[in-house]
């Protein structure tokens, strides 16, 4: 988490170049989507876990994995109005 | 032996000298300063001198700018000013502290003092106003392009030849003409009234007498001003563009009357300089003696940045049309007041020679009691004057500060000067301002007034702000000025565009600017046209008029810093405004804005891209109005190609086909753009788009055929770059159409096209197509006949490239053929041209080998380069401790090179050299002792390939011998011949045996010189590694002790040799004692000394095995001492870095004490604990140790609240390296406790590792992430919060 230099790289840079990052001010439902996210993207790109998947799930392969990388657009839904969430 | 030298030295002359005796040594430590002192961080001349060789870029722009002789004087801290001012320093009178007169800093940093007169022409330049219209805009420029063209049509009657005045015509009376020069003399003048006449003869012509005036002040100062550029060099010969320049500004009514060539009043001379303090009476020096026409306003020119009004109110001189900086129409009351002045400038003598009848009229001698009036304020800055400067009767005023009785404050002396006080911090006013420095009054003078901030309007609140910042930033403290940028900058929008920059320009232009200041000011601009964005388009202008000037500067980084602003200027406003504003320079009949505005163009063009500025390229290329524009046209095509490199190739054919038109124009200048452009283009091409030059091929070479002179030369230039980009047949066939021009040019005189023709000759021969044969027979005769002279080796830039060819032609015809044609040049009796022999067959030979080198040749070969290195100089300049100079460098590089390229063959021959190498160890001059042990070193490896062992073992004793050296630098040349030596022969074969050299060595370790020690560490090293059993080991701990010292060097080989020493030595006799040795070293005082004594445990711990180790330094630890307990931590964190996976056998042994380490009280403590930890997990990663790793994450984590940024960063990467060995999810465990803890602060902490983690290990969190389905049922339906695809299961 840091520069070439030993600093560390500041929270907005840090947003830019890795997107599940957190921050203490951040919704629960923000990051459970971005867990979502990060799983659904770890599925598609281990080939062995999709396929037990879908063996698991009587689904074709190429299909599981288009359902996933439609389903990383908005794994949660829409986030909830209420605030403590 | 020792009798043998005792007389070579009474007999030989030259040589021979015993040691310690008959040189005066005093001087070998410390004399020359600079050069003794250890070099810590800043790089060691040498390495400055790598640095500035490498750095291409900016060799070649400095190069660039020596053609165009545009380098002014140089920045005084570089290494060529400093070189020079020792030159000076042979000279009589020399001032040490001369430098020291201008700015704040040791050296002269006002970069007013080093401009050349090129570059003080920007201050010539008009300034348009800021919401002039671009009709306007081109109408006013049209205008001045007019009087320009006017003005030179009226010199050209009023001018003979060669620029001199015609007084013939006005005199009419050649007895007279010597009259005009004692009239010349005005009184404030430096000679005194008293003149002999014997200079009345003088030429007319104003350089020639302004030589004279200075050669009559004094010898000695004008010896100083030619060499350093001081100001009085400004007064002297070289003004003669500004007075042209100047002349053109005069309105052409009066350009009849006045006698242009004689101006003295030059714009910028050192006196015009002086600000303008608080008085009125600073212009009004009067001109008593101009037999009544001095009652002639005494106007002098100033630069319109001058014209700042000065603070007081008293200032209210005729013809100072005060413009105030903050009004809007600043530059229509600039140009008002340049008229005035003009208008009203003194009579010069030579006007008045003119229009005055030569009877009747006498010069009157000036009063005896005449004193020339000085300002307090020009007292207070003018520079103490020599006495031989001063005309007879002149004194200086007793200064006010020694009329003062003592212990006044510097308070009552400034206002003795009339300088109104400012709050300053002492006086606990509320905005702590910084001094103004007295120059600086005329800009911030006004904060000095003690005024109701209430009883102001609102603009002029804003106006006083701005300037308190402003001057905080230009000489306020490091924290003042960064918080005052800070706020400018934030505030940028509110404040406005124009109050800034009515400020900020005219600091910048101000003539006692220096490097620092300028640097601060234009970061303002760039943070300020940052905020600032569009509202910047109407001050375009003028911020270009100030910064332009950069792009030309000669020091690299000013240039880099003027590009970066005009690129961000560009970017704010927009290519129409940057078109709009710099449209009408691009015709300016000053060369000087066409330059630079051509420069800020391709700034432009890359920082837009070069395709939107394409039509208008186009446009001006084809301009039919003037040549002026389309120069500066293709010019903008030019420096974009060196500005953007291979950047250019998307639209090279665009820009080749916009400048094609230039090689067939009727202007001969644009002609010459036309082909340097091209050949820029090509350059920045190589190596490809030989297609889009196909267009103008047949126009270039039709051009090189029919052009002579210095056309020419930038054809050939232009052919020379776009042959190496042809297919081989086409490089083959224009090379051979080319080549009877380039023959035809060999004889050419002019030394900038010699420097083309060999470069071009170099390109062409590089080129595939061309055969050798061709080379052999119809290039290199002529080729040697005409450029393997002598008086090509003087000229370095003619030695370089004569080099360069040579070897590109040796690449193709191979290495005898040009080897046998230069080496009897080798006794050649001139040594520059030795060297430059020397110098190609050096790099001939690395190219290509010895192997076509015949038996004949090789004998010519090593007798001439024994005849060259026994024959060069002594560098009589560095008979002192210093290293030797470059030439002596080379010649060492060309005989090492020569030898190993030779290899075996040289066998026959090593006697001989060996011979000439210990006559010249024992000579008299330390630099010839020093080459003679580094040649050693250089050639050890190829007498062992010949087994010349007895001859080295020779060698080996006769070094030895010579360890007495006194002087260092020689001393550590010896001590690395000596490891040559031994590294090639063997510690057996050694002779003196191991057992007696290292004992001589001991002592020599206590040497503090730095290549003293380096090189006698590294052979003690090598002893230690390979030969320690010669040695007893009491001998051993003697020389451990003296490496203790070694540990805090500077350099870091020492102390990484020293350290690995440390190592071989613990292996040859033990770790015992060499441990006791380290730990008691851990009490010491010194923190470096200590860090390196860990490194040093842990590398014996790594040589020997932990295990001899461990024990004893785990007891250490029980030393209630924290900097013992911190050691014994860090070695412990050294040795697990060095021992890695070893490290499974002590974890569980070391754990204890690490919790410890981790629990104590001292965050630093905790910190080194944290770095043990790091290392330790990292190399027991996958080994098994988890449980007692869990064990120490559960001491680390509590420190991950941490705040010291050096301790949280140990922590971090202990928690890192537990990630390694744990795994991430383990650690995740651990943050989602407090993930979504109710403090903030403690979140904040865990949301860091967390991020640590995710950043590090996404993918493997994914099975790690808690599951949330309880979430769920609390919240809506419609966000399913669990992750179903981990529940799946067959």
């Amino acid at each position: 988490m840091s520069t070439a230099g030993g600093n560390s790289i500041p929270p907005e840079q840090l947003k830019v170049r890795y997107l599940g990052t957190g921050h203490a001010d951040i919704s629960k439902h923000e990051w459970i989507t971005n867990q979502h996210r990060d799983t659904l993207a770890s599925h598609v790109a281990h080939y062995d876990q999709l396929s037990y998947y879908a063996v698991a799930q009587n689904e074709s392969i190429a299909r599981l994995r288009l359902n996933m990388l439609e389903k990383i657009y908005s794994p949660c839904g829409a986030p909830p109005k209420k605030e403590d969430v | 032996m020792t009798e043998k030298k005792d007389e070579n030295t009474v007999t030989d002359s030259r040589g021979g000298v015993k040691f310690g005796t008959n040189v005066a040594y005093d001087d070998a430590y410390g004399s020359t300063g600079h050069d003794n002192e250890y070099v810590s961080a800043l790089p060691t001349l040498d390495e400055e001198r790598k640095m500035m060789a490498d750095d291409d870029v900016r060799a070649r722009e400095r190069e660039e700018m020596e053609d165009a002789g545009r380098v002014g004087g140089m920045h005084p801290s570089s290494m060529n000013s400093m070189k020079m001012s020792e030159d000076a320093l042979d000279g009589q009178d020399y001032d040490p502290f001369k430098d020291a007169n201008g700015g704040t800093g040791l050296v002269n940093t006002r970069i007013a003092d080093r401009e050349s007169d090129y570059q003080k022409r920007r201050h010539n330049r008009t300034i348009r106003d800021d919401n002039m219209s671009y009709k306007d805009a081109m109408k006013q420029a049209s205008v001045e392009k007019e009087r320009h063209d006017l003005i030179m049509e009226a010199k050209k009657d009023l001018l003979d030849d060669d620029g001199n005045l015609r007084t013939a015509q006005v005199d009419g009376n050649g007895i007279e003409a010597n009259k005009p020069r004692r009239r010349r003399r005005r009184w404030d003048d430096s000679a005194g009234g008293t003149e002999d006449s014997s200079n009345g003869n003088a030429p007319i012509t104003t350089a020639s007498t302004d030589k004279n005036d200075s050669a009559i002040v004094s010898d000695s100062e004008s010896l100083v001003s030619r060499r350093n550029k001081s100001r009085w060099d400004e007064d002297s010969g070289s003004s003669s563009t500004r007075r042209r320049k100047r002349w053109d500004e005069t309105p052409v009514a009066s350009s009849a009357s006045a006698a242009p060539d004689a101006t003295p009043l030059v714009t910028s001379s050192k006196w015009d300089e002086t600000p303008l303090v608080g008085s009125g009476s600073v212009q009004a020096t009067p001109l008593v003696g101009d037999s009544g026409v001095g009652g002639v306003p005494g106007g002098k020119k100033r630069s319109r940045w001058d014209s700042t009004p000065a603070p007081s109110a008293a200032a209210s001189t005729a013809h100072s049309v005060t413009a105030t900086p903050i009004g809007g129409d600043l530059g229509k009351a600039l140009s008002l007041e340049r008229e005035m002045e003009t208008r009203n400038r003194p009579w010069t003598d030579v006007a008045l020679d003119a229009i005055l009848p030569s009877e009747g009229y006498s010069i009157l001698p000036p009063p005896s009691s005449y004193v020339p009036l000085r300002t307090p304020g020009r007292k207070l800055l003018a520079t103490p004057t020599p006495m031989n400067m001063t005309p007879a009767g002149f004194q200086m005023a007793v200064p006010p500060e020694d009329l003062q009785a003592e212990g006044q404050s510097i308070n009552d002396l400034r206002e003795a000067y009339g300088i109104p006080i400012a709050a300053t911090a002492a006086d606990g006013a509320a905005g702590a301002l910084p001094f103004i420095k007295p120059e600086d009054m005329q800009y911030f003078g006004r904060l000095t007034e003690d005024v109701d901030e209430s009883t102001l309007s609102k603009e002029e609140v804003n106006v006083r702000k701005i300037m308190a910042l402003l001057l905080k930033i230009k000489s306020g403290t490091p924290p003042q000025r960064k918080t005052a940028m800070r706020q400018i900058t934030d505030k940028a929008r509110s404040f406005g565009a124009g109050p800034l920059f009515n400020q900020i320009l005219p600091l910048l232009m101000s003539p006692t600017l220096e490097d620092q200041e300028r640097h601060l000011l234009v970061k303002v601009i760039d943070r300020v046209l940052y905020k600032l964005d569009d509202l910047v388009r109407p001050y375009v202008h003028r911020i270009l008029a100030v910064i332009e000037p950069l792009l030309i500067d000669e020091d690299y980084y000013a240039r880099i810093e003027g590009r970066e602003i005009i690129s961000n200027l560009a970017k704010a406003a927009g290519l129409a405004t940057m078109i709009a504003t710099m449209r009408p320079d691009i015709d300016n009949p000053d060369e000087y804005v066409r330059n630079i505005t051509s420069r800020a163009f391709a700034v432009v063009a890359s920082a837009l891209g070069v395709p939107a500025l394409l039509p208008f390229l186009k446009a001006v290329c084809q301009s039919r109005k003037s040549w002026q524009a389309r120069h500066t046209g293709i010019k903008i095509v030019q420096q974009i190609a060196v500005l953007t490199g291979c950047a250019v190739l998307p639209y090279l054919r665009e820009l080749v086909e916009i400048v094609s038109n230039g090689l067939t124009d009727d202007q001969q200048k644009v002609r010459t753009i036309t082909a340097l452009t091209i050949a820029a283009l090509a350059e920045a091409a190589y190596p490809y788009g030989v297609e889009s030059f196909d267009p103008i091929i047949r126009s270039l070479w039709k051009g090189a055929l029919e052009h002579h002179g210095k056309m020419l030369a930038a054809f050939l230039k232009a052919v020379g770059f776009v042959i190496p980009l042809m297919e081989e047949n086409y490089a083959s066939h224009y090379t051979r159409i080319v080549m009877p021009i380039l023959l035809r040019e060999f004889h050419s005189p002019d030394e900038e096209m010699k420097r083309i023709v060999l470069k071009v000759i170099k390109q062409c021969v590089s080129t595939a197509g061309v055969e050798p044969e061709y080379i052999r027979k119809e290039i290199l005769p002529e080729f040697f006949r005409n450029f393997w002279i002598r008086r090509m080796a003087l000229d370095r830039r003619n030695h370089n490239q004569v080099i360069e060819t040579t070897v590109e032609l040796a690449n193709k015809v191979g290495c005898s053929d040009i080897v046998s044609r230069i080496v009897d040049d080798l006794k050649d009796d001139s040594e520059p041209y030795r060297r430059m022999v020397i110098e190609t067959i050096q790099q001939v030979l690395e190219n290509l080998g010895s192997g076509d080198i015949d038996d004949r040749l090789e004998e010519r070969l090593i007798d001439g380069i024994l005849y060259a290195f026994q024959e060069q100089a002594v560098d009589a300049s560095l008979t002192g401790s210093n290293a030797f100079g470059k030439e002596s460098q080379v010649m060492l590089d060309g005989f090492g090179t020569v030898v190993n390229a030779l290899g075996e063959r040289c066998k026959p021959y090593l006697k001989q050299i060996v011979g000439t190498i210990k006559w010249r160890l024992n000579n008299k001059a330390p630099s010839v002792r020093m080459q003679a042990a580094d040649l050693i070193g250089r050639i050890a490896v190829v007498m062992k390939a010949c087994s010349e062992d007895q001859l080295m073992g020779h060698l080996g004793v006769v070094l030895y011998e010579y360890l007495g050296e006194e002087y260092p630098e020689v001393l550590g040349s010896i001590l690395g011949a000596l490891r040559a030596i031994v590294n090639v022969i063997g510690m057996t074969k050694m002779t003196p045996p191991i057992s007696d050299l290292l004992p001589r060595l001991t002592p020599i370790l206590r040497n503090r010189h730095e290549k003293v020690q380096e090189n006698c560490i590294d052979l003690v090293g090598r002893i230690a590694d390979r030969g320690a059993e010669f040695v007893a080991a009491k001998e051993w701990m003697r020389i451990c002790f003296e490496l203790l010292e070694m540990l805090k060097a500077h350099k870091k080989s020492i102390r990484r040799a020293a350290v690995s020493t440390f190592g071989y030595i613990a292996k040859a006799i033990g770790p015992q004692d060499v441990l006791h040795t380290l730990l008691n070293n851990l009490k010491v005082q010194d923190r470096q000394m200590r860090v390196c004594t860990t490194v040093a445990i842990a590398i014996v711990a790594e040589t020997c095995g932990p295990y001899t180790v461990l024990p004893a330094v785990m007891n250490e630890y029980r030393v209630p001492e924290l900097n013992i307990q911190n050691g014994v931590l860090k070695a412990l964190s050294f040795m697990f870095e060095y021992i890695g996976d070893m490290a499974k056998d002590y974890i569980y042994a070391v754990s204890p004490l690490l919790e410890d380490a981790l629990m104590d009280r001292d965050p630093v403590h905790r910190q080194t604990g944290c770095a043990t930890v790091k290392h330790l997990s990292l190399g027991v990663a996958g080994l098994g140790c988890e449980d007692v790793l869990l064990h120490l994450l559960n001491y680390v984590w509590p420190n991950i609240f941490e705040e010291s940024p050096h301790v949280i960063q140990a922590v971090l990467d202990a928690v890192q390296g537990l990630m390694v060995s744990l795994g991430p999810n383990i650690i995740l465990q651990y943050v989602l406790q407090g993930l979504y803890h109710p403090a903030r602060r403690v979140r904040e902490s865990y949301w860091k590792v967390y991020n640590l983690l995710y950043i590090y290990a996404a993918d493997a969190l994914v099975i790690g992430y808690p599951s949330c389905s309880k979430l769920e049922d609390e919240s809506t339906e419609n966000n399913p919060y669990t992750r179903t695809t981990l529940e799946l299961f067959i």
